[in-house]
């Protein structure tokens, strides 16, 4: 299955996911609490020194915070234009600190342990009416079909070029859209065959 | 949560994923757009307001997770704590607020209603907690956000009209919300 977890494992890999979840919680309020430049550069070093511990490759790292990066040099740039330099270094050390945490937890940690880790977070949202072993359902059968529907776009697109359709993008998502709630339909008919209703 | 709202909801987050894929004729030059946010408007226009939000949480749940189902291949819970964080909130409630709006106008819905919805729900209620969102966490201000979010505008108009043109199509070949 396709992830952007990375499959050599390293010390990161092994700390539990609800831990390394825990750790950017914590660190993300604290750099939105301090205004102290000192104790932002402290924490932008830990957090680019953690990938560096674990020697996760440079590549995944820079296609995950490219866009993020660009935009927090523009927020930078305008920063140091309308002449207020602290402001600027306070704007990247914070975003910085946030971006390169939870790439390394993404990088080092996989979909089923996130999933399993969010499911847990999701517990309390049982007292206003959410199941959450329903929810972890719903989520394994979005993970399931993600692929099936790539497929589909996929062997859409090419009947429609047939056609000579394959500028319009009406021409592809339409059928994607009925062969989608007809797959519904039938998945939920066989889950309801098997005798589960959720309860 | 009925078995049917399962299934659509997590169907629909697979169908947003998989509208990533298809690349948009580009309005603006050097703004990437995809089909992707199509799948807010769908996801409510088509499944109404609640499985529509239940869509969109199941997917950024699974961006959270680590799967890289943004456009260009990028996932993560980064994506929540970034400045454009606001943006994939604002897609849960997106969804919601045009299906609701679209279960309001079900008889006698047509392009020009379920445009407006489309624009109420797809764009407004994202660019409302996607713009102060980004203007508090990079400082730069609401005015200097909400200018610079403005490129994406052209492309989401363009569409909310063919989201508003699919769900009119798929009422009439398929409708869920009232049969």
């Amino acid at each position: 299955m396709f992830e952007i977890c990375l499959s050599r494992i390293t010390w990161l890999h092994r700390l539990p996911a609800g831990f390394k979840l825990l750790v950017l919680a914590f660190t993300g309020a604290a750099v939105f609490l301090t205004n102290d430049p000192r104790i932002l550069g402290g924490f932008i070093g830990f957090a680019a020194l953690l990938p560096l511990s674990a020697w996760l490759p440079l590549a995944p790292i820079v296609k995950q915070i490219t866009p993020a990066a660009t935009l927090i040099a523009a927020l930078a740039t305008f920063h140091i234009v309308v002449g207020d330099p602290v402001s600027a270094f306070l704007v990247t050390a914070r975003l910085g600190t946030v971006i390169l945490l939870a790439v390394a937890l993404t990088l080092t940690t996989r979909v089923s342990a996130m999933v399993d880790a969010l499911e847990y977070c999701f517990t309390p949202l049982k007292y206003i009416g959410i199941n959450p072993a329903k929810t972890g359902l719903t989520l394994s059968l979005a993970i399931r079909f993600i692929p099936v529907l790539f497929t589909m776009v996929t062997e859409i697109r090419e009947a429609q070029k047939a056609r000579g359709l394959e500028g319009s993008l009406f021409a592809v998502v339409m059928p994607l859209l009925v062969r989608t709630l007809r797959m519904a339909d039938d998945l939920a008919e066989a889950i309801s065959a098997r005798g589960y209703d959720g309860n | 949560m009925s078995v049917k709202d399962m299934v659509y909801a997590a169907l629909f987050a697979a169908l947003t994923a998989a509208l990533g894929l298809l690349p948009m004729i580009p309005v603006l030059p050097g703004v990437p757009v995809t089909a992707q946010s199509l799948g807010v408007m769908l996801s409510g226009a088509i499944l109404g307001a609640k499985r529509g939000l239940m869509a969109q949480a199941v997917f950024m749940a699974l961006v959270a997770a680590g799967l890289p189902l943004l456009a260009g291949g990028r996932g993560g819970i980064g994506i929540f704590l970034g400045p454009t964080g606001g943006f994939a909130i604002g897609y849960i409630l997106g969804a919601f607020v045009t299906g609701w709006l679209v279960e309001r106008m079900w008889y006698g819905l047509n392009t020009m209603k379920a445009f407006s919805a489309c624009v109420v729900g797809g764009i407004g209620m994202v660019y409302l907690l996607g713009i102060p969102w980004l203007g508090a966490v990079s400082k730069i201000g609401l005015a200097k956000a909400a200018t610079s979010s403005m490129i994406f505008l052209p492309g989401d108009l363009i569409k909310a009209v063919l989201a508003a043109m699919l769900a009119v199509a798929v009422k009439k070949a398929y409708p869920i919300i009232k049969r």
